[in-house]
Order: C-alpha cells, then structure tokens, then sequence
C-alpha cells in the first residue's frame, strides 16, 4: 500500500521536475521564407516569305523549240524564315523543318541563322552552333540551333527573332516544261514549322507558310 | 500512518514544484537580461544573405529583415535550374547548442513539390561560433509543371546542450 502510494507520488514529481528543467532549456528560432515561380513554357510566332521575288513572282525561262526549262529569274528563290519569342520566358533551342514545294530542292550550304535583338541589331549564328540537314525524299530542310546561349551570349528574350534563310532552286531546269505548266502555271507553296525550347520545356509548333506564282516565259 | 506518508510526500512535491517553475521562470528571466551570467543560447542571422541563380533568365532577391528571418524569392526556374542561398549564423550566447532544420509548406501546401531543397546545416554550434549555411533549391530536370508558385518556409531550431 506505501509502495503502491509512494510510486502514485513519485512519478508525477519526476515528470514535473523533468517538465521544468525542459521549460527552462533554452531555445531559438531561424526562419527562411521561399517563394520559388517555375516559368512558363516557351511561346513562338512564325512568319516567312521570299526575300528576292517582286510581287510573288518567279519567271520560268523555257526555250522556244524544244520546251527545255533552261533557267529561272531569278535563279534561286532565297526563303527566310522568322521564329519571334512571343513570350516572357526565354529560349535556348529552335528547330525549324521546312517543306520545300514540289518541283523545288535545297541549295545545298546556303543558310544563314542570325538573331535579331529589339532595336534590329544582328547577331550573326554560324556553324557549328546550327545544323542544317536536308530530307530528298520528302523536300525537308531541317535548321536546328541548339545554343543559342552559347552562340550569341544571351537567350532569345521576349520580341526576339532568329531569323533562318535559305536558297531553293528549281528542279526542272533542265527538262521539259511538263504538259499544262505552260497553260496553268503553277503556284508553289512553302510550309515552315517551329518549336522551342529552354531546358526541357518546349512551346508548340507553330507552323507558317508563303506562296509565289511563276510565269512562262 | 497513511496520512502522515501523503503529508510527507506531498509537501516536498509541492515544494519542488514551486522550485522548478522558479528555476524556469529565473532561467528565463536571467537569459533575457542578464545573459553573460546565466549561460545563454541565441542564434541569429548575421552579415548580409546572398542568391545566385544557375541560369541569367531567373531573378533572385533575398532580404533580411530582422535577425530572425530572411526572406527568398526566385522565379522563372525551368527544369534542371536551380538557385543558391548563402548566409551566416551567429551564436552569440554562451552556450553551444544543437541545430535541426524543419521545411514547412505554406499556403496551404502539403509539399515544396516540384522543387527540391538542400543545405548543409551542421548539427551543432559553438558559443561566439559563426557557421555558412549554403541552401539551394531546385527544379529537377524533367519537372512539368508550368507556372506554378510554390512558398514554404525553413525553420532552423537552435536548442542550447551539446
């Protein structure tokens, strides 16, 4: 019954000794407060037309006896291609595959990558900070910049272009004018699609397309 | 008999009561005022907190406003980036203490997800001692998430005893 009693009065006063040497353990308290934004995915615009045609035109030169395309004026259609950071957040890669039309093919090494900062100032992009490949098979002219950091020292910022331009030729020169160009001449159309990226964020494709005439001369 | 024995055990109960808020309150009292004598444990943020940013499209500020507290803000993190937080703390008590850390979502967050966090807050801090405690945080590499904000605090607890 003591022990009993001497246990049921022991073992509060411990934990109350206990409790206020703890209370009298003293403390203290740094804070660190973090508001951390991810960024939003990249957005672009597109636009492209022919740097080198007056009214959309391309004058096909055929020789009179035989119907032989000999030439074309001008001799090679010279395309660019506008990729616009239409966003706030930065890019660092731009892809751009453009489907050249039918009758048409890439002049090989004929392309030019600049950025083209706000105030229209150029920085050029030369190799290797872009690869242009070209797709026979499906006219596919593939311009990638992967670098863009890396090449000009900033990011595409917001309202930023880079600009791709290339030269296609014709490639019936050469052949005969093929049956109802010489009646209908055709109008050629020129697709360009693009994507961007920072880190591993990418905008959507966007895809723009031009269009030219010919006339038989 | 009976009654004799609670009598005997119940005075030096209250007694020690009485004692040991009367030590905490003293404690208490004397590390608020008096200190050098008493051995005291304060940790603050000393100097002047920095932020750098792994990538020059992020923006970073840190503030500091008291001796408590810093406050981090960072935007514009895209996969793979990530920002580093530096700053000093003092123990200026006494007392050498030990440190443990706690990360706290707020804003009615559960977790700091997507970002990661890191530092490398040692387990304890000498009196006069002043430690570098190096905190980054990141947006992992393959992180979808799109204009989110994500707030939280870190609370470092400093508890005098070795």
């Amino acid at each position: 019954m003591n022990r009993r009693l001497k246990l049921t009065l022991t073992i509060p006063l411990l934990l109350i000794i206990i409790s206020g040497l703890a209370y009298a353990a003293w403390t203290d308290t740094i804070v660190a407060q973090y508001t951390l934004t991810t960024a939003q995915a990249p957005a672009i615009s597109v636009e492209k037309g022919f740097i080198n045609l007056e009214h959309s035109l391309v004058k096909i030169n055929v020789r009179n006896n035989d119907s032989i395309i000999v030439s074309t004026s001008p001799d090679a259609v010279r395309v660019f291609v506008n990729i616009t950071n239409s966003g706030e957040t930065p890019i660092n890669t731009v892809r751009m595959d453009d489907a050249l039309p039918h009758d048409w093919y890439w002049q090989p090494n004929e392309v030019e990558v600049q950025l083209i900062q706000q105030n229209a100032a150029i920085i050029e992009i030369g190799q290797p900070y872009f690869t242009a490949s070209y797709d026979a098979g499906t006219r596919t002219l593939t311009v990638i910049v992967y670098n863009i950091k890396s090449a000009t020292g900033k990011y595409l910022e917001m309202n930023e272009k880079i600009r791709i331009m290339f030269k296609m030729e014709y490639a019936l020169k050469g052949q005969q004018l093929p049956a109802g160009y010489a009646s209908n001449p055709p109008t050629y159309v020129n697709f360009s699609t693009a994507t961007a990226w920072i880190s591993g964020w990418s905008s959507s494709s966007v895809t723009a397309s031009a269009s030219f005439k010919t006339e038989i001369n | 008999m009976n009654k004799k024995l609670v009598g005997a055990m119940l005075v030096p109960l209250m007694v020690m009561l009485v004692a040991g808020f009367g030590y905490a309150a003293y404690v208490r009292q004397v590390n608020d005022y008096v200190s050098a004598s008493a051995g005291t444990f304060d940790i603050d943020i000393t100097g002047s907190p920095t932020i750098s940013c792994s990538a020059s499209y992020m923006t970073g500020t840190v503030t500091h406003p008291n001796i408590n507290e810093i406050d981090v803000t960072v935007s514009n993190f895209a996969p793979g980036d990530y920002a580093t937080v530096t700053f000093d703390i003092k123990n200026t008590g006494s007392l050498p203490g030990q440190l443990t850390k706690q990360i706290i979502p707020t804003g009615g967050l559960s977790s700091i997800s997507p970002f990661t966090y890191s530092d490398n807050l040692p387990s304890s801090i000498n009196p006069g001692q002043t430690i570098t405690v190096t905190a980054t945080i990141t947006l992992p590499s393959g992180t979808t998430s799109q204009g989110v904000t994500v707030t939280f605090n870190v609370a470092i607890y400093g508890t005098a005893g070795t």
